[in-house]
């Protein structure tokens, strides 16, 4: 095709597009309207010959036409950005953005607030999306479908950047003054009670169930939830325990009642990262909002181990839900 | 295949635990039968329907296509059976085994599981509840047995489908305690100049919150979307952001929270959540119980 006849920017419409999987959400990316960016994908049909999108119960689909095209154009377009633009250049008073973003459950609570007030402060035009952690994550940091994850780090991927801002203990909570855990929880004790936990396919992905097999205690889950904000409530109110990570042990005994104990035997640590796609790295909003990310982790006072540490784990380290 | 009498009708029961449990370790706990004994009876099975049923996929097994051919009828099969069976000796909830997998809008979590779980403590200590993450397609999950019950907003219309209304969807607004911008109250300017977080759950298929709201003249500045209620009530608590939630749950969780509760500033049109479930569970009398469990402490207080 001569280059002449193509509006580019109609490419920057068609990236947004592919990345949030929906005309809507494009919109939003680009501080557009729904019709400008319906508008903007008619024009290059007609150019290329193909529907490019489908429609699919949430949103659009990308056609086979579509995936073969995004990665060269996106490999395109960052070339302009790293050309064209630097991190000082955005404004952020008039910025307008929506990211996608997985925040595990366990640091919501506590980097969220810090990130909005400065969004409501200084960039008003900024809004997140929090989309729910799938064991398929890493694959939507390289498709595009989100922007950023703070999470775990589940396998070798060269091609994303992860930065570690945070390791913690197991520890497990029960509803204050439970009466069959006394001050100190005893492995015994920890195998008789009754437990709620995360949900067979997720709990699959920590190394809690191996760490207690190794001292025969098999948890009787007698409630499984797909959500770590599920647990805090149904132990505050129940006679069920539930071993969590020590971050998100804190979060839960700063609003509910209830009692934190050491696990009785020894597990691995829990791990959290802040994850970005190697193509993000020029792009100046993206730098913005992982630089106030990982600024306020490290000001909440995450241990880092990056600091302490010298090593990376071995083995493909468990995601957060 | 010859005759009924050349199956071992048993081995439907293995099937089905099988597929439940997603593991042979899991049937065979949920069946009180050793592993082997369950790797074994599968075996008998692929013999019988000469096709493989299960493979292995990382801890666990998957079904193959000739299984998911199959649940559907062996289940509607199991629970006629079931049903025969238990009209002759009434559920003995002491000793009754068994795991439930129930699809829960989350904002509905406060008000019932952990009453349910006390009831399951005191009274059923062998029955378990999975609360499963969202199926992109919930009558098929219905269908399948993958999940017994469904409670959400809205409801789903396929033939073999009950369902009952369980609660209004009442709107309420809330704030932190002592928002400085709420000390009049709230109204319509309060409303759409603050930044929201925003509750995009997945279980809501029917109901366009946006739209009701903009049909009452309210708008959104939406700074932060989420797909859990929990999420909107922590981040509400220390930011100077507003959230639109049931009712019935920012009032549990106002005791957790430091938020205040609101009425909207407009009205909005009646929206209802449901409980839904398989019509082949209907005469199912653990299902039942189940059903009933979740009914009254989810519903609205009678009168």
């Amino acid at each position: 095709m001569n280059l002449k006849r193509l509006d580019l920017n109609l490419l920057v419409a068609f990236e947004a597009i592919y990345s949030t999987g929906s005309i809507s959400a494009a919109a939003r990316r680009l501080g557009t309207s729904q019709p400008n960016v319906s508008n903007a994908l008619a024009r290059l049909r007609r150019l290329i010959g193909d529907p490019l999108f489908v429609t699919s119960r949430h949103g659009v689909e990308p056609t086979v036409r579509a995936r073969q095209m995004i990665a060269p154009i996106r490999e395109a377009l960052d070339i302009v950005r790293t050309q064209f633009l630097r991190a000082d250049s955005i404004g952020l008073a008039t910025y307008e953005r929506n990211f996608r973003i997985v925040v595990a459950d366990p640091f919501e609570p506590v980097l969220m607030p810090p990130i909005l007030r400065e969004i409501t402060e200084h960039a008003p035009g900024v809004s997140v999306e929090s989309v729910p952690a799938s064991p398929r994550f890493a694959e939507e940091l390289r498709a595009g479908t989100i922007d950023l994850a703070c999470y775990s780090f589940p396998l070798n991927a060269p091609e994303l950047v992860a930065v570690p801002i945070f390791a913690g203990n197991n520890v497990v909570i029960s509803r204050r003054n439970h009466p069959l855990v006394g001050k100190v929880l005893d492995q015994r004790t920890l195998g008789l009670l009754r437990h709620v936990a995360l949900v067979p396919e997720l709990r699959s992905m920590f190394p809690m169930d191996n760490d207690l097999a190794a001292y025969g205690i098999r948890r009787r889950i007698v409630c499984a939830v797909n959500k770590f904000w599920s647990i805090p409530s149904v132990v505050e109110q129940s006679d069920l325990v539930c071993v969590v990570p020590d971050q998100f042990a804190r979060v839960c005994a700063r609003n509910f009642a209830v009692d934190l104990h050491e696990a009785p035997v020894r597990m691995s640590l829990t791990y959290g990262y802040v994850l970005w796609h190697v193509r993000s790295r020029k792009d100046p909003g993206h730098q913005w909002l992982r630089e106030t990310i990982v600024r306020h982790f490290r000001e909440q006072g995450f241990k880092s181990m990056a600091f302490s540490t010298p090593h990376l784990p071995q083995r493909p380290l468990p995601p957060l839900a | 295949m010859a005759e009924l009498r050349d199956i071992n009708l048993n081995l439907l029961v293995i099937l089905e635990a099988v597929y439940d449990a997603g593991s042979i370790s899991g049937a065979g706990r949920s069946l009180g039968m050793t592993q082997p004994a369950v790797s074994n009876a599968l075996v008998r099975l692929r013999r019988l329907v000469g096709e493989e049923l299960f493979v292995r996929e990382g801890r666990g097994v998957v079904p193959t296509i000739a299984a998911d051919r199959l649940i559907g009828p062996v289940r509607e099969a199991l629970a006629l059976i079931r049903s025969q069976m238990s009209n002759a000796e009434p559920l003995e909830l002491a000793t009754y085994r068994r795991q439930f997998r129930i699809l829960l809008y989350d904002a509905f979590e406060p008000l019932v599981l952990p009453p349910l779980l006390r009831e399951l403590s005191r009274a059923a200590p062998g029955v378990s509840i999975e609360c499963v993450r969202p199926l992109p397609d919930i009558i098929d999950g219905l269908n399948s047995g993958r999940i017994d019950i469904a409670c959400f907003a809205g409801t789903v219309s396929a033939p073999e489908i009950q369902c009952v209304p369980l609660r209004r969807l009442d709107s309420a607004v809330i704030a932190r305690r002592g928002h400085p911008r709420l000390q009049a109250g709230m109204d319509r300017d309060v409303f759409n100049s603050l930044g929201h977080v925003v509750l995009l759950p997945d279980l809501l298929p029917d109901v366009a919150v946006d739209s009701d709201l903009a049909a009452g003249g309210l708008t959104r500045q939406i700074r932060y979307t989420v797909k859990r209620a929990w999420s909107v009530a922590a981040i509400v608590e220390s930011t100077e952001l507003l959230g639109v939630l049931p009712r019935w749950f920012a009032t549990a969780v106002s005791g957790n929270f430091q938020i205040s509760i609101h009425d909207l500033p407009a009205r909005l049109p009646d929206r209802w959540t449901y409980m839904h479930w398989h019509a082949r569970n209907t005469v199912d009398p653990g299902h039942a119980w189940l059903r009933e469990q979740v009914l009254s402490l989810a519903c609205d207080e009678p009168g």
